[in-house]
């Protein structure tokens, strides 16, 4: 057992307990109390800053290698392939590298790329661990795809389908349409029952878009099929508040940084998070359109939120219950609270109002894989 | 004329002045002290603060847009690759959107520089980040010779079969040019002293004659174990220089101090790959900086924004540089590296008026904003 010791302790639900122990049990968190009295490992974290371990929704890390020569995250042998399963591609060899966690990032939502319009299945992973099988969290959360650019760059380039925007929403309807009408059928496909899932809201499905065009067009099939939508990237989202909060659609802002798109997009970061009000899930990722950035800037993301004016725990919840929910986790991560797993970060300083916040422990799992100026059990 | 009234002054050279005013006439800080009495339009700076405009002394602003999906690259004339003679003025569009995000930011002057897809890039200026017409932003041209060692020339070059098809022939390239150049200004010079011809203009070795001189320094691309091959080049030329990115300084501390090196680092934030992202280490400018090498800090924009220069100077700080320190890197000691500490970098009664008022502090608040930025005494923004 390990016992945090008189932390301010921020739940990820908006709430801040002030002095405030919790007490862990192997994975679990099993207490969390006011002078907690138990002889066991004592971490103590008075006057640091305690909060559920950070979720990018949308990751790439152990599925790309360092390299850059694996990329098994966009099956390119055809736009539409709901039935791939991004667990096959998982190498924790190849997340270990960047270390994630020492920022304090101990889930990523593992999702294929932005190349194919039905890309694959998505599956929960922790940051840390040794064994690919052991970091699973779960399978088959949802089905990513992409009407961004991206696919018709892809595809269109090479003389193929598809190369217009027309050509990608048209196929999805036709997709959903198709599957639906077979629903009855007695032999189905992979890719029919995979499309029937989405249909009968087994899983949501996360959509790359970027423009205002994109994500209308693709609100526009969601609700004529009752589809549960997320939009990835969704660089425009603030042009479409009405429609995001009818729909109750949840918004992963896309990485704001590389190549400058936040600014050119002119992401109105404030403005989209007010759907947070409305009960509409909202988070950010550090994927880009092509790929994932480094693991600090999934805090000057975190910091772009707050400095436009949101404030500190709404950003805090971007971070935790909000993506643990629209992976459908929110039973076992993304907040400080009895039973659920205990993946905690803390930080000397809060590491979204200030740049000299430093990360002084991670613990996935109940384990320490972090305590800064140490090596440890990660390594 | 304007006055600048009550405010928290961090003038980067003479320590803070917790409560002044600021003089600014003809485009120039005329006055700082406690109190100054003036008929001028007055800025109430009351809770904000006062910086000099911030500096990113590396930068391809205006070069590279990535706003339009098919993206403008002109600073890498990949035809050849020994350009020392391109100029980035002739590469940069100033009505790039991304010269207002500088401004916005607090950023008032810029080092532009050629990309790094050639041996010897081309010449390097300094801008402001306000104005139309490039050749009126202007402060310096140029500043510096732009040279890229390592992944990049190679990048290009290798799958053509052309040299430099490896990181082996890149110094004898470079130092063959310069033999060139040198015998070349000897023909010009003895030409002259004969009362003879001069040799036929050569507009490329004319680029390197400046920097033969110590008039101009180079601006040398590299990272981990090129800045070593950086470091040779330039002494043995006997030139001045300054090292760009220096991703993994931290194993090279004691040879950057040797080498009399500047170091201008950055950017950061993309994961680790392989080769030259195989470490990027902000941390090393605290022993860098503790240890005498003048440092600057590089955004590398628009690769990734412009005002992640601010992000920089907060990961030095979450690194252990105190504050003063780190902002210095985007101030005096960017402005040192282009050789115009005279101009900017500092707010110094005759230097040029460029400064940043910020609410909060930037590189220490997350939400620190520039309120208003003033560019030789305009004022060019104010956030509503």
């Amino acid at each position: 057992m390990k016992l945090i010791k008189n932390g301010r302790v921020h739940i990820g639900n908006g709430k801040v307990l002030e002095n405030t122990d919790i007490l862990i049990d192997k994975d679990k968190i099993i207490r969390i109390d006011k002078d907690i009295e138990n002889d066991c490992e004592i971490i103590d974290a008075k006057g640091k800053d305690i909060f559920p371990g950070f979720i990018d929704p949308i990751s790439q890390y152990g599925c790309i290698d360092t390299t850059f020569s694996i990329k098994d995250t966009d099956e390119l042998s055809d736009p539409i392939t709901p039935e791939a399963n991004i667990v096959y591609s998982f190498n924790d060899e190849e997340i270990m590298d960047e270390r994630l966690f020492e920022v304090g990032i101990t889930t990523i939502g593992a999702a294929p790329g932005n190349k194919n319009i039905l890309g694959g299945q998505m599956a929960v992973f922790s940051t840390c661990g040794t064994n690919s099988l052991k970091m699973k969290l779960k399978d088959k959360v949802s089905v990513k795809g992409s009407a961004s650019i991206v696919v018709k760059d892809t595809y269109g380039s090479k003389q193929r389908f598809p190369m217009t925007r027309m050509g990608v929403f048209t196929k999805l309807e036709e997709l959903f349409e198709t599957s639906k009408r077979n629903i009855e059928k007695e032999e189905k496909d992979e890719k029919q029952k995979v499309i029937e899932k989405i249909l009968n809201k087994e899983m949501p499905l996360f959509m790359h878009v970027k423009t205002e065009a994109e994500i209308n067009a693709i609100m526009h099939i969601a609700k004529k099929y009752d589809i549960k939508l997320v939009i990835c990237g969704a660089y425009e989202a603030h042009k479409c508040l009405k429609q995001i909060k009818e729909q109750n659609i949840g918004v992963i802002i896309g990485e704001q940084n590389f190549l400058n798109v936040k600014a050119y997009r002119g992401t109105d970061l404030n403005k989209i998070s007010s759907i947070m009000d409305n009960g509409n899930l909202m988070s950010f990722s550090i994927s880009t359109d092509y790929g994932v950035e480094g693991k600090v800037v999934y805090l000057w993301n975190a910091m772009a939120f707050y400095k436009e004016g949101v404030e500190a725990e709404r950003v805090v919840e971007m971070m935790t219950l909000n993506p643990a929910k629209m992976l459908g986790m929110e039973d076992s991560i993304g907040s400080i609270e009895v039973q659920k797993r205990a993946d905690l970060v803390i930080y000397e300083g809060h590491p979204i109002t200030h740049y000299s916040a430093k990360t002084f422990m991670t613990i996935i799992g109940g384990e320490i894989v972090y305590k800064r100026g140490e090596q440890n059990a990660s390594n | 004329m304007l006055l600048i009234k009550n405010a928290h002054i961090y003038t980067i050279t003479n320590g803070e002045i917790i409560n002044g005013d600021i003089l600014i006439k003809d485009g120039k800080i005329a006055e700082i002290k406690e109190e100054i009495i003036a008929d001028a339009e007055i800025i109430d700076a009351e809770g904000l603060n006062v910086f000099p405009g911030l500096i990113d002394c590396h930068s391809h602003l205006g070069g590279m847009n990535f706003a339009q999906n098919t993206a403008i690259d002109d600073c890498n004339e990949m035809t050849n690759s020994l350009t020392p003679q391109m100029n980035i003025k002739y590469g940069t569009d100033p009505q790039s959107e991304d010269f207002e995000f500088a401004y916005k930011s607090g950023i008032t002057s810029l080092g532009l520089t050629p990309g790094s897809g050639n041996l010897l890039c081309g010449l390097a200026c300094a801008v402001k980040t306000f104005g139309d017409n490039i050749f009126d932003m202007i402060i310096k041209d140029p500043f510096a010779l732009k040279v890229a060692f390592g992944g990049n020339p190679k990048g290009v070059y290798a799958p053509r079969n052309q040299a430099p098809y490896t990181r082996m022939s890149m110094p004898t390239m470079i130092l063959e040019l310069f033999e060139k150049a040198k015998k070349y200004d000897n023909d010009k010079k003895e030409a002259k002293n004969k009362n003879e011809a001069l040799p036929e203009y050569d507009a490329q070795l004319e680029a390197l004659i400046p920097v033969l001189n110590k008039e101009l320094p180079l601006k040398i691309h590299c990272t981990q174990f090129d800045m070593l091959s950086a470091m040779e080049v330039a002494n043995t030329l006997d030139v001045k220089y300054s090292l760009e990115h220096v991703w993994g300084a931290t194993k090279y501390i004691d040879e950057l101090i040797e080498g009399k090196a500047d170091v201008v680092f950055g950017p950061i934030g993309s994961r680790k790959t392989y080769g030259e992202g195989r470490i990027i280490d902000i941390e090393s400018v605290k022993t860098l900086d503790e240890k005498g090498v003048l440092v600057a800090l590089t955004a590398d924009s628009p690769i990734i924004g412009i005002d992640t220069l601010i992000h920089h100077v907060g990961e030095a700080v979450r690194n252990g540089v105190s504050y003063d320190r780190a902002i210095r890197m985007i101030t005096i000691n960017a402005a040192k590296i282009m050789g115009l500490e005279d101009r900017i970098g500092s707010i110094e009664v005759g230097k040029d008026a460029d400064i940043a008022i910020f609410k909060g502090l930037p590189g220490f608040d997350a939400n620190s904003n520039a309120v208003y930025t003033i560019i030789n005494g305009k004022v060019i923004y104010k956030s509503n």
